[in-house]
């Protein structure tokens, strides 16, 4: 599904934040990508969609990422923005979950069935002509993912999914997430989420992979994560 | 309740208005446009000394207020900023141009006097006739109609971005004052030393929110151009609207309705 072979990207040409990785993810997969600040997450999934550039070869649905195949590239991801306010540029619910389906060239019919079906899985049904504006954090936040589910993707790239949400809507987006079959690519801190929606971590540091395994053998390891500048994950640390 | 939240709850007021319905409100936008085009071309027509031929232009805004079911009250509240400029461009005409031309018993009228009124009329109409169009369009709509005139993507898609997203800004602007004030105790405003940076800071964040907004729309297939609003048909009652104000408007411009009315009572 996702093929990253020695992809790097850099501001600076000398001195890069991803200086050369090599990723490989299967279909279906649920990835947890977790790392301190500012150790490349967004930017490896900015460089996923092909939002920055980058050098080394990157293939998504065995298509490489590069300018001719953006377009198509971008139909099979799902990019979830960290800030809901900036991936909601349309006046309601129905049009911003609409716009995608739209700009892709889909009939009026097909377009009404991808949002119903949008709306339904992520469970907002009930939002679906509400000004975006007037919605709270944790609605945004399910709006957010109906706009890309709207579009089919075949892959989920989300960016701190669960941040500010309150403990309520937290458990429903996890929730949610585990009911959605597609290949997913989560970066977060959180790392509870990450051990309730994910099978596969990959810990990053200094724009590399420093670990990459299942979640529940890497989020156990106090010293693996310390080294990274992390923690256990809650659940853990109260046992 | 501070004043960025202020101007964002009169934006959202702005948007409830568009959604009332009524006669005017259920016009074609594209023909809600050009009446509202043709009306301020034809009012900003009239030559500084046509008062009295320029006052019988009010029946339109007069009039569509009434059916739009929309207070002139909210109106006038609406522009309390931009009524002062208006008042601004003519007022030294009465002060440069002295000249009696009427009398009306002992107050001498002068020409500066008529053309000031004049010029400030030609303003409260413009702005009362283009305030009545997004009172009664949602800025979708207009963008739609901006579209059907061929108005280049680009510059549409620019005004209803803005537009989107000043209310994001307003927050942003918001969030940095509360962050401020919170350390300027006893203070009324922004100090002037802090302006600078203030100003530069918003850019910074504005230009970091747009980046995000548009990678965004860029993972969506954005290519350039909005799906602004449902199609609608340009139906027989609009083309009536139109030519209707259209013909009303020129009956105004090239008759004096206040001189006929006048004569009657002459």
């Amino acid at each position: 599904m996702i093929k990253i072979e020695n992809a790097s990207f850099g501001y600076d040409k000398e001195k890069k934040i991803i200086p050369g990785l090599s990723l490989h993810i299967r279909e279906g997969e649920k990835v947890g990508l977790i790392g301190a600040n500012g150790t490349g997450k967004s930017t490896l999934l900015k460089m996923l969609t092909g939002l920055v550039g980058h050098e080394g070869s990157i293939k998504v649905c065995g298509l490489e990422v590069e300018k001719k195949n953006l377009a198509e590239v971008r139909k099979s991801l799902g990019f979830v923005l960290q800030d809901s306010d900036s991936q909601l540029f349309m006046p309601t619910v129905y049009d911003d979950i609409a716009c995608g389906p739209r700009n892709y060239g889909m009939s009026k019919e097909e377009v009404e069935a991808c949002v119903d079906e949008a709306l339904e899985r992520t469970g907002i049904s009930h939002l679906k002509y509400k000004e975006n504006y007037k919605m709270s954090g944790g609605e945004k936040r399910m709006a957010c993912i109906a706009t890309i589910l709207a579009m089919k993707p075949r892959i989920i790239l989300m960016d701190e999914p669960s941040i500010a949400l309150d403990p309520y809507n937290r458990r429903n987006l996890i929730n949610n997430l585990n009911e959605l079959p597609e290949t997913k690519l989560i970066a977060s801190h959180d790392l509870d989420m990450i051990l309730d929606t994910c099978d596969r971590v990959i810990l990053m540091n200094h724009g590399g992979i420093y670990a990459d395994g299942p979640a529940e053998e890497i989020l156990t390891n106090q010293q693996l994560l310390e080294e990274c500048h992390l923690e256990l994950p809650f659940c853990y640390q109260r046992r | 309740m501070d004043q960025m939240t202020n101007a964002m709850l009169e934006l959202a007021d702005l948007d409830a208005l568009s959604k009332l319905d009524s006669a005017v409100h259920r016009r074609h936008p594209l023909v809600k446009l050009l009446v509202t085009i043709a009306y301020i071309m034809i009012v900003v027509s009239f030559s500084k000394d046509q008062l009295s031929a320029l006052i019988p232009m009010v029946l339109y805004p007069v009039l569509l207020f009434q059916l739009s079911g929309i207070s002139m009250r909210v109106c006038f509240y609406k522009m309390r900023f931009i009524l002062p400029l208006v008042c601004a461009v003519g007022i030294w005409n009465p002060i440069l141009d002295r000249q009696v031309v009427m009398q009306l018993g002992a107050l001498s009228i002068s020409s500066g006097m008529i053309s000031f009124v004049t010029l400030l009329l030609k303003g409260v109409f413009s702005l009362m006739a283009s305030f009545l169009l997004i009172a009664t369009t949602n800025i979708e709509q207009i963008c739609y109609a901006l579209s059907m005139l061929k108005i280049p993507d680009v510059l549409v898609t620019q005004l209803l971005i803005t537009y989107r997203y000043i209310s994001l800004l307003l927050k942003e602007a918001g969030t940095m004052m509360n962050a401020y004030s919170l350390r300027a105790p006893g203070q009324k405003g922004l100090h002037f030393s802090a302006w600078g940076s203030f100003v530069g800071q918003l850019l910074i964040r504005s230009m970091d929110r747009s980046q995000n907004l548009y990678q965004s729309m860029q993972m969506r297939g954005f290519t350039g151009s909005f799906y602004y609003a449902r199609e609608s048909r340009i139906q027989k009652t609009d083309i009536g609207y139109l030519l209707g104000w259209i013909l009303f408007f020129l009956l105004l411009r090239y008759v004096n309705l206040s001189v006929l009315i006048g004569n009657l009572f002459v």
